[in-house]
């Protein structure tokens, strides 16, 4: 399995690319493994999902081998829970879901339309539309690993492509496969055990254009996973006013899986806003259990649901 | 107010431009009607809406003149039926016994498309409409929003997007001057005064970068709004029977609201309307399907490609 050494010694593994006709879903477990692929899920709902995603990328499916830029611009940090339910802070709006005591989340994974934006003024703007695990509280308070879409906007040009980062290790901006305005992208990240995994694999799907592209990482030096909590985010990593507009963002297909278990949604999943001062600059909404709705400017009260 | 008359006939209106500052959340009623505006109406809930969507975009709301194309913009599917099986996926909610729609609304973010190959063409449309589904309101249709093509891959990949209005049996209707991309947020309000009205307002806005435009279309001759049904679509526009959906991702569509004539609104949601899917081919394989996920929210979902023979 090459490996890639990128700047701040960012190691990345890649896998080899399968063969013509592959297909997934009757693929053994080994050449799965071998190639990147997630394993085909053992709960029905997710099978369900991985079904349908291969089912229709089927003949169009175009593996691509995927080349890196470290990122020195832009980071992504922690956003450390202050209280339960929802709460406002000035990078994170989403969802999240908090793994049961003495569990931790092995696998997390989502779907999202990449939104289109404009930035209002000629300040540099950068929204960040990702999936991760940890970063919230407790153990994984100081250690996020995300992976997701930038959206990135400067002097009237906008420039989009998927990326990941093990906080606190450095940014690994992706420049093949790419992606833009408009597409729905599939991320999905494996960290076998949980709890204590030191490398991940993040497995990336354009669905709009069939580009598909899986590599392994490892984990920060000395820093291994706490698998605490998965969240589906958009992210002001900048400052809250140089989060542009981005209409919305539905995260769906959102789940979390624990080793050999699939967790249901509970009721205890969290939201977050982003505000700026006593602006509301991006609000979030679980709308299903494994649909999350983001907004610029914040939910509208018709989507709330009724007073108790 | 310019009154212009397309190539078949049909008469528009466009509206003028509203003065600098002008805020629909406070205006008089006269004066949204005369700028084009959707009206404000009274409940709780499609007041809501009004004020998230216009809240959202009065800081960089920007009118566009708007001009027109006829022809050309969406093949005709004369005597087919409006509604079937083989071109509509979304959700569908009727006007409750006795009363009439009069206009619906939603948001939704306007998908980007690929050609699964290079041999054919992909179209999708994808929009709200009142009537077209069912009993008397069958034989009318009046629908907004955005049709897409897409020819091509790699460096032949060629992609056409236009915002465009229909009220079947007349001809479609496209708007150009308004701003639209894949992956924007795009509003539309379509307003009429009810069953019988031969007029309606169309309002779309760019709530991404603000681009907004309305115009006053007439209806085909002989024609009347019935407004016993409303509905949120992604349509296979052309080749009925054949496969010519791309793999357009996911459409949510968002505020979803029916409006009621005599007051009140429906909101389409699960256990309060209908789904429709698409299915190509014999027997019948869902390519594209409609999900009632939450009120207000009607997702299309695409789900094909149908088996190969």
């Amino acid at each position: 399995m090459p490996e890639i050494i990128l700047e701040d010694n960012i190691r990345i593994r890649t896998f080899s690319p399968p063969p013509p006709g592959f297909d997934p879903l009757i693929a053994p477990a080994s050449e799965l493994e071998q190639h990147g692929f997630p394993a085909r899920p053992d709960d029905p709902h997710l099978l369900k999902l991985y079904r349908r995603l291969f089912t229709r990328l089927k003949g169009r499916l175009k593996y691509v081998e995927p080349t890196f830029r470290i990122s020195h611009d832009s980071s992504h940090g922690p956003r450390n829970r202050s209280s339960s339910g929802v709460f406002t802070g000035d990078n994170w709006s989403g969802g999240v879901r908090l793994a049961p005591p003495g569990q931790s989340f092995s696998a997390v994974g989502g779907h999202l339309v990449a939104p289109n934006a404009y930035a209002q003024t000629s300040d540099p703007f950068l929204n960040s539309y990702w999936v991760g695990l940890d970063g919230y509280t407790g153990t994984g308070a100081n250690e996020v690993l995300q992976a997701g879409v930038d959206c990135s906007l400067s002097g009237g040009s906008s420039s989009f492509y998927l990326w990941h980062q093990w906080v606190p290790s450095t940014k690994a901006e992706i420049t093949n496969p790419a992606v833009s305005a408009g597409d729905l992208v599939g991320v999905s990240i494996s960290a076998w055990p949980g709890a204590g995994a030191t490398t991940a694999t993040i497995f990336f799907t354009n669905i709009s254009s069939g580009a598909v592209t899986s590599y392994a990482i490892s984990a920060p030096p000395g820093t291994q996973l706490a698998g605490n909590s998965a969240e589906w985010i958009v992210e002001a990593p900048f400052a809250a006013g140089q989060l542009a507009d981005y209409g919305q963002v539905f995260f769906d297909d959102c789940a979390a899986s624990l080793p050999f278990m699939f967790r249901r949604p509970e009721p205890s999943d969290e939201t977050l806003n982003i505000t700026q001062g006593s602006t509301m600059v991006s609000g979030a909404i679980w709308i299903t259990p494994d649909i999350i709705q983001c907004v610029y400017g914040g939910v509208s009260e018709t989507a709330l649901p009724p007073p108790l | 107010m310019a009154e212009i008359t397309l190539k078949d006939g049909s008469k528009i209106r466009t509206f003028p431009r509203a003065p600098t500052g002008f805020d629909p959340l406070t205006a008089a009623p006269a004066e949204l009607e005369h700028y084009g505006f959707p009206p404000r109406r009274g409940d709780r809930r499609s007041l809501e809406r009004y004020r998230h969507v216009w809240g959202r975009i009065k800081d960089k709301f920007q009118y566009t003149e708007p001009t027109f194309e006829t022809g050309g913009a969406r093949p005709r599917r004369s005597r087919q039926p409006i509604f079937s099986n083989t071109n509509w996926s979304g959700g569908v909610v009727l006007a409750p016994k006795g009363k009439s729609f009069c206009g619906v609304t939603a948001e939704w973010i306007i998908p980007n498309i690929y050609a699964p190959d290079a041999s054919a063409g992909y179209e999708i449309a994808s929009w709200i409409g009142l009537d077209g589904y069912t009993g008397s309101g069958v034989k009318d249709l009046l629908q907004a929003g955005i049709q897409q093509t897409v020819t091509g891959t790699g460096s032949t990949l060629k992609q056409g997007i236009s915002l465009w209005w229909e009220w079947v049996p007349g001809n479609p209707v496209t708007i150009t001057g308004v701003s639209i991309s894949p992956g924007d947020l795009v509003s539309v309000t379509i307003t009429t005064s009810g069953k019988g009205s031969t007029t309606a307002t169309v309002a779309v806005s760019n709530l991404t970068n603000g681009t907004s435009t309305s115009v006053a279309v007439s209806a085909p001759s002989k024609t009347e709004l019935v407004g016993n049904s409303a509905e949120w679509i992604v349509e296979m526009p052309f080749a009925i029977g054949e496969d010519t959906l791309p793999d357009y991702g996911e459409v949510y569509f968002s505020g979803c609201e029916a409006y009621i004539a005599s007051g009140g609104e429906v909101t389409p949601g699960p256990g309060n309307g209908t789904t429709v899917s698409i299915g190509v081919g014999t027997p019948s394989s869902v390519v594209s399907e409609g999900v009632l996920i939450s009120p207000g929210i009607v997702q299309c979902l695409y789900t094909g490609p149908p088996p190969l023979p």
